[in-house]
């Protein structure tokens, strides 16, 4: 063998341990996960879980949680004073967020043909499922307040929202979603790199934890399986949104009330879903989105995720799953 | 061998020493890219958290078993998992929530402000949990 040939082979030999050395610092690299600020704490009566991803070390939960305490300030039905608990007295109220939150929601109420509704607040109250009685109420009472439940009879005029006499808001549909929507908001602004956010169940994630700009897996919890999970959802950016049965409910003679009320109804719904996931480009819109969709079942859910871009896992009684529209979702073995 | 070994040496010029030093190359290879996986450690903790601070760490070791008051409630320590077992507040979701395991699970009583979540190093095929 000559010795240019023998030269030419070593410094192959060279070439190739660089550039695996290199492939191998650069994959390393990519995939080193970003400082993180992860926090879990209460806000707006359930557990936010922050994880912000930035270059350097950051401190923004605080800040995120006084952002949150102000939202719940603002649509908190129960905080006396705020501007919804106002609305609910005086059936008026001025404030740009309750005003935006009322005009959107009611196109999702209109496209829903009013299973979802925010001025079911009357209805709510009677079931009080954050209280302690747990208790169904009396069916001429559910009656009775059902009368006051019709998005159509609210009006908004700038930032002025209106109603008939006895008309009630509850926005704790679309609370958790709408607090996400901030919190993406200030992230985006103060330019970190990436978050992944979860207000009592509601999920935000934008941006990545690494170079290599990996996807977020958002795990649905399972609905009857406790410690569990149904799946992962994998997204680049979005927002998740589950509604089910296992959360807040209560039982009695063997039948299972839970939280979620339909407003035609006035009682619990009973489309035979237990739990809907739905990913959508807005928090707000996709806990509305969630909300309507676990009360329509998977059919009727259709044109609804249709008009929003949006997608949806269902699980229903039988344990079926259902998939509707184009989202990511790998089942757990 | 030796011989069949010097001979493809020989045919395409490699010498023993050229032999060590690749083989010294590949291992360097080899230790940077399983590095990354040997510093994470598998300890998982609990983190007890009574109205904004953090009142307990408890690593979660298999045979470990405890029984936490906190506030108004009773936390159970067995088997890696931590569950809230009893607690004042009047709708129980925090007992509902049931045992957590993995890293990022977490369960509250809010009334009773207690928060209780698992930290890690994240094992899990997800980042987190939509309910």
């Amino acid at each position: 063998m000559s010795k240019s040939k023998k030269v030419m082979i070593g410094i192959l030999c060279v070439v190739l341990v660089i550039g695996i050395v290199a492939s191998i610092l650069i994959y390393n690299d990519r995939k080193k996960i970003f400082c993180v600020e992860e926090k879990s704490n209460l806000a707006m009566g359930t557990v936010v879980t922050f994880k912000i991803y930035d270059d350097n070390e950051t401190n923004l939960v605080p800040t995120l949680n006084a952002l949150i305490d102000s939202l719940e300030k603002t649509i908190s039905r129960r905080i006396e004073g705020s501007p919804v608990y106002n609305f609910n007295i005086n059936s008026k109220c001025g404030n740009d967020i309750v005003a935006d939150v009322v005009k959107r929601c009611q196109t999702v109420s209109q496209l829903s043909a009013g299973a979802f509704d925010l001025s079911i607040g009357r209805v709510s109250s009677l079931w009080n499922f954050d209280g302690e009685t747990n208790e169904i109420p009396d069916d001429v009472e559910i009656a009775n307040a059902l009368k006051s439940v019709d998005y159509e009879k609210l009006s908004v005029d700038g930032e002025v929202v209106s109603a008939e006499k006895g008309q009630q808001l509850d926005l704790g549909a679309v609370g958790k979603g709408l607090a996400c929507d901030f919190i993406k908001r200030y992230l985006v602004e103060a330019g970190v790199k990436g978050a992944v956010i979860s207000v009592g169940g509601s999920i935000c994630a934008f941006g990545s934890r690494n170079k290599a700009n990996d996807e977020w897996r958002i795990a649905v919890k399972h609905p009857r399986e406790s410690g569990k999970i149904l799946g992962v959802i994998k997204l680049k950016e979005g927002f998740v949104s589950t509604s089910g049965d296992y959360e807040k409910y209560f039982e009695k003679d063997g039948k299972r009330y839970h939280h979620i009320l339909d407003a035609r109804t006035g009682y619990p719904a009973e489309s035979a879903i237990e739990s809907v996931s739905v990913v959508c480009s807005d928090g707000m819109i996709s806990d509305a989105l969630s909300t309507a969709c676990f009360i329509l079942g998977v059919e009727d859910s259709r044109p609804l995720l249709e008009r929003y871009d949006a997608s949806a896992v269902f699980v229903d009684s039988s344990g079926k799953i259902s998939v509707i529209g184009e989202i990511d979702f790998e089942e757990a073995k | 061998m030796k011989l069949i070994l010097k001979k493809q040496s020989d045919f395409i010029g490699i010498k023993k020493g050229d032999i060590l030093i690749v083989a010294f190359l590949l291992a360097v290879c080899t230790a940077l890219f399983i590095f990354p996986i040997l510093k994470s450690n598998d300890s998982k903790t609990a983190v007890i958290i009574l109205d904004g601070e953090v009142v307990e760490t408890v690593e979660l070791l298999p045979q470990e078993s405890k029984k936490l008051e906190v506030g108004n409630c009773v936390l159970i320590i067995e088997n890696g998992t931590v569950h809230f077992e009893e607690a004042s507040c009047p709708d129980k979701l925090c007992i509902k929530s049931g045992c957590l395991s993995n890293v990022g699970d977490t369960a509250a009583c809010v009334p009773n402000k207690v928060v209780v979540t698992i930290e890690g190093k994240n094992k899990n095929n997800y980042d987190m949990v939509a309910y």
